[in-house]
């Protein structure tokens, strides 16, 4: 939500963690004008008011390992996502972006993303359908899972709440949270991208992140 | 030629531009444009987006799709509470004159139970019934989300 009084906003405007969050789906919309004010340093990602620590939560690798996501993601940038397999548009479209972006950065910079998708559908994500489903985008994506529990405390952590089952029947879908969120190696998430979020937003961004060098809104 | 015949064709001509290709199937005004379907991550699930495209003086509206490949549900997005979810169109209007873009993050068709998973490169074949132009039937490519996005990113930066 690009605003001249405000020049030194980012392209979607700063938000309040969380629930603000619900704006920008609105605001990305809005905000996809020209690219005058998108020069510089500034992330074109959503800035948060107050940023995120990192979530300490241990769960489950497609592989059947245990993740411990502060220690396993230290130094990173970190992209957290809570999605779902069943999903045919908001998830696969922000891995599919991620990863052809990643796949076009130099290795320097990509080497240091690492992209953690969390189930909000444990009981049909079982840990093969989640690996191969991740795997269409990038074999090195990380697949969590866990009891409802640990997963519905992960989201909390984030504010966020709680994924839900919606409908009934075999193909319900899951309600949750439609933005990635950006961990830098500070153990901080300063930015987060919502659903709408595009190609160009990340290539610019993630090369910043991993630099540690944007300009403070 | 007469006035009515020559604006006619300029808007024509106008819309063509816009999507620089002709439509995929149209019937009284009513046109499909530019129909993608996505190769799909899972084997069972995947989505459908086209455009409709009303020329014509009367409003129109979708009131069923369906493909030769499982199960298909529009859907929009909505937000509430911080959550995003899929909620299921039963019709969707096209106002005269205007277009509705099936995109993601809102309208899309959810292709569900699918027999086999769609591969990059393959076409299925595509039925959206409309009150006013009937079933229009046409082809969707299938190409990866990854180029669907890429497609669809630059289409909207020519359209704005």
């Amino acid at each position: 939500m690009r605003s001249a009084d405000t020049p030194a906003a980012g392209r979607l405007g700063r938000i309040r963690p969380t629930w603000g969050i619900v704006l920008l789906i609105a605001g990305l919309a809005a905000g996809c004008g020209g690219d005058d004010a998108r020069s510089g340093d500034r992330l074109w990602g959503a800035v948060l008011d107050e940023p995120l620590t990192k979530p300490d939560f241990v769960l489950t690798t497609t592989a059947g390992e245990p993740y411990d996501f502060r220690r396993e993601t230290a130094g990173y940038v970190t992209l957290l996502f809570f999605g779902y397999t069943h999903c045919p548009d908001i998830c696969p479209v922000h891995m599919a972006n991620i990863a052809a972006v990643l796949h076009k950065l130099t290795p320097d910079v990509a080497g240091r993303v690492k992209v953690i998708m969390v189930t909000v559908d444990p009981a049909r994500d079982t840990p093969d359908r989640l690996r191969a489903w991740l795997d269409n985008f990038d074999r090195g994506f990380v697949g969590l899972t866990g009891p409802d529990s640990a997963l519905a405390a992960a989201q909390r952590s984030l504010g966020l709440p709680p994924a839900v089952k919606e409908g009934s029947g075999a193909d319900y879908g899951v309600g949750h949270a439609a933005a990635v969120f950006a961990f830098t190696a500070d153990d901080l998430a300063h930015v987060v991208y919502p659903s709408g979020v595009r190609q160009v937003d990340w290539a610019h961004d993630l090369p910043l992140l991993v630099a540690g060098r944007w300009r403070a809104p | 030629m007469r006035p009515q015949a020559s604006i006619a064709l300029a808007a024509l001509a106008a819309a063509a531009c816009s999507h620089g290709a002709p439509p995929l199937a149209e019937n009284t005004g009513t046109a499909v444009l530019e129909a993608y379907a996505t190769a799909s991550p899972a084997p069972d699930v995947s989505a459908l987006y086209f455009t409709v495209e009303n020329r014509g003086a009367e409003a129109d509206t979708m009131v069923a799709v369906s493909t030769s490949v499982g199960e298909a549900t529009l859907h929009t997005v909505e937000t509430k509470d911080g959550r995003s979810s899929m909620r299921a169109v039963e019709r969707l209007p096209v106002p005269a004159g205007a277009s509705v873009h099936m995109r993601p993050g809102g309208y899309h068709v959810m292709l569900s139970a699918l027999p086999a998973p769609l591969a990059a490169g393959d076409s299925i074949g595509v039925a959206a019934t409309f009150v006013r132009a009937g079933t229009l039937r046409f082809r969707a490519r299938v190409m990866t989300y990854s180029d669907l996005v890429a497609r669809l990113e630059q289409d909207g930066a020519d359209r704005r």
